[in-house]
Order: C-alpha cells, then structure tokens, then sequence
C-alpha cells in the first residue's frame, strides 16, 4: 500500500476513526493499532508480517534479557545478548534486501576467475519498510543495552516497530520518543488538522507531482542514454534527480508525519532544507536527520567516534557513511555513494581546519557574501555529482555521466526545458520558504467552515491528481 | 517494564523567536492573525533584539560550533526527545505575536487559542467529516482517473474489485457532471484532459478527424455509384479526395493510439473521413457497464460508415453473464467462451452491410502471464467467429507489436535499422504511439486493399 492512493485513504479514515474512538481505552488502543499496523504490513508483502512479529519478539526478549543481566552487574553478558540482537536484525535485513546483491558479487567475482555458479535458489523479494523496521529494531536493543531507556512490554515494542505511518518512509524515532505517546491521552477536541493537512498537501506535491515529473521528463531520459546528452544537459540532469530525491524522499516523510499527527502521534521533522547548506556537514545535518542521527549514535560513536584520535575519527567517518550508502541501497553504486559522501566530509574537515590556522595568523578571507555563495555552490555541487553515482545503473555508468559533464560541450539538450528550469529551480527556492511564512495561510484555513475545508482539500487533491503521472509507481527510485 | 518518560509531553515546544527582517517577521501578520481572532491588537509593540540573530543568520542550521562531539554524521539535537518540533519556527513567531497582541499578561487559554488557530486544531469527529467530504468529493471529481487506472492494472481480483468500485462512484460522477472538474483541472495543467467547453460524450473519447469535404448525410447514396451497384460485403468503393471512404475506429482503450495514429497516418492523401470513438474500461462483456453494440450501431449509423476497424479484449478478461443471468466470474470457466463467442459473432454480424468492409484488430501480446492467457484466449475467440464472416477482415498485431512468435517485446527493431522502437508503455499493456504507428501501418494496408488504392501517407 503506497501513500498516494485511494486504498491508503480508506484505510487511513478507518484508522483514524478507530484511533479516537479507542484511544481513552489503551489496551484495546493498542490491540487494535496493531492489528492496523500489521494489515498495513500484510498488505506491502503477507511475509512481513511474520518478519516483523518475528523481529519484535526477538528484540524484545533479547533486550530484556540484557536489561536483567546489566542489572545483575553481568555487564559483558548483556552486551553480547545486544550484540546476538543486532546480528539478528541485520541478518534478517541482509538476508531479504541484500541477498541479490552478495549473488550477484559472488557470481561476478568466481565468473571472473572463470567459474560458473548455478542460479540462485532464493528468490526473496525485499518488504518495503524492512529497513526502516530494522533502524527501529536495533536502536531500541541498544539504548536498553546501554542503560538509556528501560525494556517495554512485547505489545509496545510490536506497535513501536511497525506503527504504520513510520512504515515506508520514516521519519526513525526513538524507543522513548514514541511509546510514552502510545500512553498518553491527547485531546480528541485539539486534533491539529490544518498542520497535517498541510504536511500531508506539500508531501504529495512533493512525491507525487514534483519526483515523478522530474523523473519522467529529465532523469530518466538523461540518464537512460547519457552518451546522447551534452554535458550541461547532464548537469542539469543531476540538479534534477538532487530536487527529485529529495521531493520524493521528504514529501513521503511529510505524509507519514501528518498522518501521525492526525492520530496525536507527533514524530520529529525528518528534512530541512538540505539544499541550503553551506557545507557538507550542514547538509548531512539537514538531509534526512533521523536516520542520520540515527548513523552518529548507533554506528560513529559505536565505533569510536572522534575519541580516539583524527584518524581514526576519519576512518570512522568513511565507514559510517559507507554503511549508511549500504542501508540506502543494496548496490554498489550506493555504497559509492556513501563512501563518496564520506571522503567529502573528511576533506571537509582537513580544509576546514587549514582555513581556521589561516584565520588565526590573521590572513584575509573572502566577503562573507562571496563566501558564503562559493561555499554553497561547491556543497551542492559535491552533492549532485554524489547523486550522480547513487541514480546510475552502475558505477561505469556513473564515471560516464560524470566524464561528459565534464568534457562533452556538445550533444542533445533536449530535457533542458523551460519548464524543467523552473521547476528545478522553484523547488530549490521553495528551500527558504520556512513554516512561519504559512501561518497566515494556515490560520486561514482553519477558520474556514468544515465544507469549505473539504472543498479546498478535495480541490488540491484533483490538481494533484492532473498534474501527477497516470500509474501510481512513482517511487521507483526509492531503493528499499 | 515501564517506559522512559519522555522528555517533553507538551503539544509543542517553543524556541527562540525568529530575528527580525528575518521572512515571516511580517507586521502585517500580526493584524491579520488578530483579525481572524476577532480581537484587534491593541497596541503596536516595538521590535525585540535578539542577540545571536546574525549568527545564526550567517550560518544555517545553528552552526558548526556545535558539532565538537561525536555530531558529524548529523545535529545532536536532532532526534532525541521528540525534538524539533515541526512548528517550532511558527511557535517562536507565535509567541512574539501573542506578547505583542495581549500585552504579554493573557493566561494560556488564550495561548491555546491561537496555537489551536493556527494549528487548525478542530474536534476530532469535525476533522473526520472534514476528511471524508473531501474525499468523497475527490473520489467524484476524479472517478475517470480512478477507473483508468484501475484497468491499467494487471488483471485479477484486485482489478475486478478496483473496476467494480470505481465504476458506480464513475456512473455518479458523470450524473452529476462533476468528473468535469477533473477535465478542467487538466486542461490547467497543460495535461491531455479535454478542454472544458468540449463536451466529452461517455465515459472515453469520440473525435471525428474529417477529411476535405464533409460526409454525405446518413441514408444517401454512397459515392461511387448508387445502391443498385453496390459492392457485396466486405469490399469497398474506391474512395476519392472528394469522397473519402467514412471510417469508423471503436473500441476500448487501446484504440486510442491506434485511432490517432490511423488519422495521423492517412490525412495529407484525404482519402478516409475518420471518427475515432475509444472508451476506457469497455468491452463485450460488460454491456451493463458500457452497451458497445448499441454505441457502434450509432456511430455507424451517424457516421454512414463504410469502413469500421474495431478492436475490444483489453478489458474482457473478466466475468461475464450469460443470457440467463448466470454470472460467470473468470475466463476459465467452461461457459465463459461460448457466451463471449456470441458477442462476437453478434457484433460481427449486426455490422455487416454492403459495400461496408469490418476491420477486426486482435490484442497485442501482454506482459503479465496470466493476462496474456486470456488475451490468448479472447484472440482466437474473434480469429474463429471471423473466420465464416467474409465481411470481417482480422488484423493480428501479435509479430508487429512483439517478439517473434507473438511473444511480448516491449521494443520492436526498427523497420530501417537503427534504434529499437518502444511499442508498449511501461504498464506492459498500453501502446505508445510508435506503437499505434505500426498497428495503424498494418490497418491502412488492409483498408487500401480493399478498396483498391493505397489510403496511407
């Protein structure tokens, strides 16, 4: 079930109707969000719903397991129960969403030395949501691990795991975040709806208008024969596919947090502008902040952080990033991605800390203006020839878009348009439009009569719907 | 077994409030937002000072002073403790508001009052019926998108149930005209959608792509002689840049491609005066839902025509019910043939004429197993009843629009060499237009054949 479609409407209004009639009797509350949530799970593939229980069961009983031994004073037994925890989690993620890639290396690597390995004998298919199930899976084994939250009950950490608006596209949050939620009462007289309807109106824009029309129009054709195109035209492309992922990524966060908060669940802003950045750091600070902060806790401080010295903070840089190229694709061009974005933070940090020696012995620096704009365009520069790499086919693939856009001044323009322009470019300003410029609008809207919000709702829903495209499959770039 | 407390249970957090000049910190908000209180402000308040503004103006996302630890990868704020609220930047600007708008002494409730304002914050049961208006309304607007794309979906069950949900929800739509909100809504948007003052008949589409001269009225003599020396069934006159052969192309949505490609292909020698009549979502077995030997029995009889080229199945493999009202619910059914048969042969039958040649077009080869199967099955269903009915001329695109052996492809090599020709859109079932250029390629010869003079560009 994707967001964008009927079905999900219908199941939402069902939810919702439930969840507030519900909500002052917890226990049924909950029962019955599972059971939502495990239809929701059920309906993406029938097998995830026992990968799922599976996953909470394991989770839970190896946490509590943990929990008692660090409470008796075991304290390495308890790590290795958090450790079996997150050897099962990934196991279970490596085995379903990476089990063509490690095939297709291994048949690669043993045709190479002139061996011919038989045909696979799975064929898994990947459950869409697996990898976010994973991030929640392992988070919350670990924090009980580490003495940050106490274990929850089996019924609360299922609910946790696969609460259905997180399900597909996140936003990833915290064990203690969401099920002291779970346990409060909000008021069914203050439910916020013109903020999730607003959040859920600019998600499908987002995902469902802007992604797919870019991908169509630009990317696709761009990238499908990138020898055809000039070297503009494929750094266009790339601006593109950077506006793409992004509208396609957040705009499905965006719905996930306003169908939340239609049910008094509040979840973290996932995105913020991460096309404003003035460095890599900042960017990785705005683009998909859960899942990336996610990376700092769980992977970067696990393996040392910047503890122990500037070169193992480097290395320990790369390989979080590279893991976290791996969680966003199982491929090879994704985990360059990843490494990519790691060797840019890590000359980042070189540089920077040249430039601030250069201050301290009082050399002059550019206009803060000048500044402030080369470093912007080299940060989005860096960030689209990385996006280069994640949308190509292959890594030979990548080097060749990146070749002409260097080197080829001559070729088809074609998906350089009029319309393309503005709406990259639109949607690259739309970056500095901030909540507090729509609060006017909002109040608006929320003093409007119920029939005229349905109206206007029913209004964008229609534009949405004629300037989206004809078959709902426009998240194909989205790799999990 | 209890949970961590969370660190904040409040509704929303507040932060600092936004710097001054910063967009947002608009005056004009500030009546605005009271007048929709009802309240007007009582007095302007001066701009605050806040210290720090220009640095965090000068870097974005609070700095990089902050990430001394640990906080490479991402903000050390960010994602703990429900943080970063998602109105947090409305709240800071908010708070200012309300300091200015009641002197900085009102109690929460007013507070609530605006953060419920501008959060929309509405009884639950209010939103719910807010939620369910528009999307009944939605559903109404756009029950032609609906419908489409369910059809465009593999058949099965999901299909079926899709179908015979958006049907009625379609059939109400276009009661009450409001499906041509939708065309409206895509004329807007530069899409294909019909523009509005165009009346769109049905539930498809119906065009006529005239040649030089208008069609001589229904029931006059055909050109090319009188009725006495007309030609026997299934052979035409030879039609003339005065009198064009009157063609009909019906059926359901795959005509759509083949229809334009026909018109496309045949309009610099003017020798057919076309009418292209496709509608999604029909086809033999359904006439409840779209009655397809009454429309062509109208087409044909508005139209004179004299040439019809048909192509139905695309939608057919699916239930069906026979005379007796017995519903048969898949293809495979023993009773399903024989009764889909009858159409047919009905069809067939109800458009022959003399002088009038029927032009009948199989489905190409699908992409999924079991809708190719049925297909099969649909093809050889008009191949046989074709076969006794001299007047009817088969068309099977299955080597044009495929792999060798009718297999499907979705590229096709190109006649000249060159770049392979995509013939099918990704659904694996619709033509693109190269697609509707070859098919039409193969209709045209067989409708110069016939009439004994080459009717294609």
């Amino acid at each position: 079930m994707q967001f964008p479609t009927a079905a999900y409407a219908v199941f939402f209004l069902a939810a919702f109707t439930v969840n507030w009639l519900l909500r002052p009797h917890h226990l049924v509350w909950r029962a019955t969000m599972i059971a939502f949530s495990l239809y929701f799970c059920g309906w993406i593939d029938v097998r995830f719903v026992i990968v799922a229980v599976g996953m909470a069961v394991a989770n839970g009983v190896l946490a509590s397991a943990a929990h008692r031994a660090r409470h008796d004073g075991r304290e390495r037994a308890g790590s290795r129960l958090v450790a079996l925890a997150v050897a099962v989690d990934v196991v279970v993620l490596g085995v379903f969403a990476y089990h063509d890639f490690f095939l297709d290396s291994v048949t690669g690597a043993l045709s190479g030395i002139g061996l011919s390995p038989g045909e696979p004998a799975l064929d898994l298919v990947v459950p869409v949501g697996l990898s976010f199930l994973t991030l929640y899976a392992i988070g919350y084994v670990v924090d009980v691990g580490r003495g940050d939250v106490e274990p929850v009950g089996i019924a609360d950490l299922l609910l946790y795991l696969t609460f259905f608006p997180h399900l597909i596209a996140g936003p990833v949050v915290r064990v203690d975040e969401l099920v002291p939620q779970f346990h409060e009462r909000p008021d069914p007289r203050r439910v916020p709806a013109t903020d999730a309807f607003a959040l859920i109106a600019v998600g499908l824009v987002k995902a469902v208008v802007v992604a797919s029309w870019l991908g169509r129009e630009v990317v696709d054709p761009a990238f499908a024969d990138p020898g055809a195109a000039s070297g503009p035209a494929l750094a266009f492309a790339a601006c593109a596919f950077a506006v793409q992922v992004y509208a396609g990524f957040s705009g499905l966060a965006d719905i996930a947090v306003g169908s939340a908060l239609l049910l008094g669940i509040e979840y973290p802003r996932a995105f913020d502008a991460p096309y404003r950045s003035l460095s890599l750091r900042e960017f990785w600070v705005r683009w998909n902040t859960t899942v990336s902060s996610w990376m700092r806790d769980y992977v970067y401080v696990t393996l040392g952080g910047n503890r122990r010295g500037r070169a193992l903070l480097y290395r320990n840089l790369l390989v979080t990033m590279a893991i976290g190229g791996l969680w966003y694709g199982a491929g090879w061009t994704f985990l360059a991605w990843g490494v990519l974005h790691g060797v840019f933070l890590v000359a980042e940090r070189v540089a920077a800390a040249r430039a601030e020696r250069r201050a301290d012995r009082g050399a002059a620096g550019l206009p803060w203006w000048l500044a402030g704009g080369l470093r912007w365009a080299l940060t989005f520069g860096l960030v689209c020839g990385a996006w280069v790499v994640y949308r190509a086919d292959s890594l030979a693939a990548a080097g060749e878009v990146l070749g002409r856009i260097v080197t080829a001044a001559s070729g088809s323009s074609a998906v350089v348009t009029t319309p393309a322009i503005l709406v990259v470019v639109g949607a690259l300003a739309c970056q500095l439009v901030s909540d507090h410029h729509t609060v006017a609008v909002r109040a608006r809207f929320s003093a409007l009569r119920p029939v005229a919000q349905a109206a206007l709702l029913a209004a964008g829903l229609t534009l949405i719907g004629a300037l989206g495209p004809d078959t709902p499959a426009p998240f194909a770039y989205l790799p999990f | 077994m209890a949970p961590t407390p969370p660190t904040d249970t409040g509704t929303h957090r507040r932060t600092e409030p936004i710097p001054e000049g910063w967009p947002g910190n608009d005056p004009t908000l500030r009546d605005e937002v009271a007048a929709l209180r009802g309240r007007r402000r009582r007095s302007p308040a001066p701009p605050e000072a806040h210290a720090g503004d220009e640095a965090d103006l000068d870097r974005p996302g609070g700095g990089e002073d902050r990430h001394d630890h640990d906080d490479d990868v991402a903000d050390p704020s960010a994602g703990r403790g429900r943080p970063d609220r998602r109105h947090e930047d409305a709240h800071g600007d908010q708070e200012r508001l309300r300091h200015e708008d009641d002197g900085g002494d009102d109690g929460g409730d007013r507070d609530d009052a605006y953060d419920d304002l501008v959060a929309g914050a509405q009884p639950a049961g209010r939103v719910l019926v807010v939620m369910v208006v528009a999307l009944l309304l939605a559903m109404l607007v756009n029950a032609d998108a609906l419908v489409e794309r369910a059809e465009n979906r593999p058949p099965g069950a999901q299909r079926d149930r899709a179908l015979a949900i958006w049907h009625p929800v379609q059939d109400v739509s276009h009661v009450l005209q409001l499906h041509r909100l939708r065309d409206l809504a895509e004329w807007a948007a530069g899409g294909d959608g019909e523009a509005p003052p165009a009346p769109a008949p049905g539930r498809g589409s119906r065009a006529r792509a005239a040649a030089d001269s208008e069609p001589a009225p229904p029931g006059e003599a055909a050109p090319g002689g009188d009725r006495d020396d007309a030609p026997a069934d299934g052979e035409l006159r030879t039609p003339t840049a005065d009198e064009p052969l009157r063609v009909v192309v019906a059926g359901d949505f795959m005509v759509q491609a083949l229809g334009e490609a026909l018109v496309g292909g045949s309009e610099e020698r003017g020798l057919l005066d076309t009418l292209v009549h496709y509608e999604s979502a029909s086809g033999l077995t359904r006439s409840d839902y779209y009655d397809w030997p009454e429309a062509l029995a109208r087409d044909v009889d508005e139209h004179d025509a004299e040439v019809l080229v048909v192509m139905f199945g695309a939608n057919d493999g699916q239930g069906i019910t026979l005379a007796d009202r017995t519903p048969v619910p898949t293809v495979d059914d023993p009773r399903w043939l024989p009764e889909y048969r009858r159409r047919v042969a009905s069809l067939m039958d109800q458009l022959r004429a003399p002088g009038r040649a029927v032009v009948w077009v199989t489905q190409p080869p699908m992409r999924n197993p079991s809708f190719a199967a049925a297909v099969r099955t649909i093809n050889e269903a008009f191949i046989e009843e074709a076969a006794d009915r001299p007047w009817v001329t088969v068309v099977e695109p299955g080597d044009l629009i495929g792999a060798e052996g009718g297999v499907y492809a979705e590229n096709v090599p190109a006649a000249g060499g060159g770049d392979p020709v995509v013939v099918r859109q990704p659904d694996g079932i619709h033509l693109t237009p190269a697609g509707g250029d070859l098919l039409a390629t193969r209709v045209l010869a067989v409708i110069g054949e016939a009439a004994g003079v080459d009717v294609a560009d």
